[in-house]
């Protein structure tokens, strides 16, 4: 082993960044008091690491900050009529497009297929009616209706109660 | 101190104010630090301050463990100054921010040291100054560093290496007057 050879250039940098284990970090420290490169590059390593961050002068923000977050608050806080009112309005419009629906499906034909002139749309058109006629069909038997209704009836108590138990969720764990 | 800050995040969950702004004057310094080590601009640097805590106290219940409070903000930290790096690339801002610091200090040998490592540190890409700002600021070990960056611990050795290494290439030229 010569007594000069400089350390691998990783071994350098992991003992820059103070990573090294112990036994190999004295090796090193032992060669930086023999070689002048390594040193020099020490030193610089010292004065980037003592110039990269350094405190700077801080104005108070906790004042401004808190004015900011009582602000946010006063605006986004929601009393519970609110919150169950949200769960009603949800539900009560999810039922009411549904049902929506359900007309469009009974009342829709297309009669005036004249209007249209190229023979594809008017193909296209037909074979929609017919899907529409089948669809028709398909709701104008009534137990369907019932279970239809019954169905957006679930589902909006569902809501409701989920609504309820979130809300107490909240308050409590949280 | 860890115990402390669950203490002030647990009943700033239940919106005392006071615990809140204990918490803020305890880790502003740091937040501030951080973005400003990235950024290297002191007005952009101060809105992120203001904007961190901001987010993390409309957001504050959404946090479950309460000892990591101090790196979740740091990742709100970091996030912020990722999307402001982006947005300066994207509008050719960068540039255009120069050394704020002058009002701060007096003397003029250190003045140049640091713009010369400025300098430098502009030229890095984010991960790389992530990592070298969050590594030289003080109570940082890797362990916290993988937490916060989401890179592993493994990997973290060479990025620092490669990181440093980048950051000394840059250097190259200014030796003596960094040593002066």
């Amino acid at each position: 082993m010569k007594k000069n050879s400089c350390p691998e250039k990783e071994i350098l940098s992991l003992y820059f960044l103070n990573l090294l284990e112990e036994k190999e970090r004295i090796k090193v420290e032992e060669h930086l008091k023999s070689c002048e490169i390594c040193l020099k590059e020490y030193q610089i390593e010292k004065e980037i690491e003592k110039n990269l961050i350094y405190e700077i002068e801080m104005p108070e923000i906790e004042e401004v900050l808190l004015k900011k977050l009582k602000i946010y608050k006063s605006l986004n806080e929601v009393s519970i009529f609110f919150k169950f009112f949200k769960v009603f309005l949800t539900s009560a419009a999810i039922i009411s497009i549904a049902y929506a629906f359900y007309l469009m499906a009974l009342k829709i034909e297309f009669k005036n297929l004249s209007l249209f002139k190229s023979q594809e749309i008017k193909s296209i058109l037909v074979l929609f009616s017919l899907y529409l006629k089948e669809i028709k069909s398909f709701f104008q038997s009534e137990n369907l209706r019932l279970f239809y209704v019954l169905s957006g009836v679930v589902f909006f108590l569902a809501n409701f109660f989920y609504g309820i138990k979130k809300y107490f969720l909240d308050r409590k764990f949280i | 101190m860890e115990s402390r800050i669950k203490e002030l995040v647990s009943l700033g969950k239940k919106g005392d104010e006071s615990s809140i702004s204990e918490l803020i004057s305890m880790h502003k310094n740091l937040i501030m630090g951080l973005a400003y080590g990235i950024l290297r601009d002191y007005n952009s640097s101060m809105d992120i301050l203001q904007e961190t805590f901001f987010i993390a106290f409309k957001n504050l219940k959404k946090l479950k463990e309460e000892g990591k409070f101090k790196s979740w903000l740091c990742k709100i930290a970091l996030n912020l100054c990722k999307n402001e790096l982006k947005r300066r690339s994207l509008s050719g801002e960068f540039q255009k921010s120069k050394w704020d610091f002058k009002m701060f200090l007096e003397n003029e040998k250190i003045l140049k040291k640091r713009m010369i490592i400025e300098e430098a540190m502009k030229k890095l890409n984010f991960r790389d100054r992530t990592v070298l700002v969050l590594f030289y600021y003080k109570g940082f070990n890797l362990k916290e560093i993988s937490e916060i960056t989401g890179i592993k611990e493994k990997n973290l050795k060479m990025i620092l290496c490669r990181a440093r290494k980048k950051l000394r290439e840059k250097l190259e030229g200014y030796e003596e007057e960094l040593l002066s």
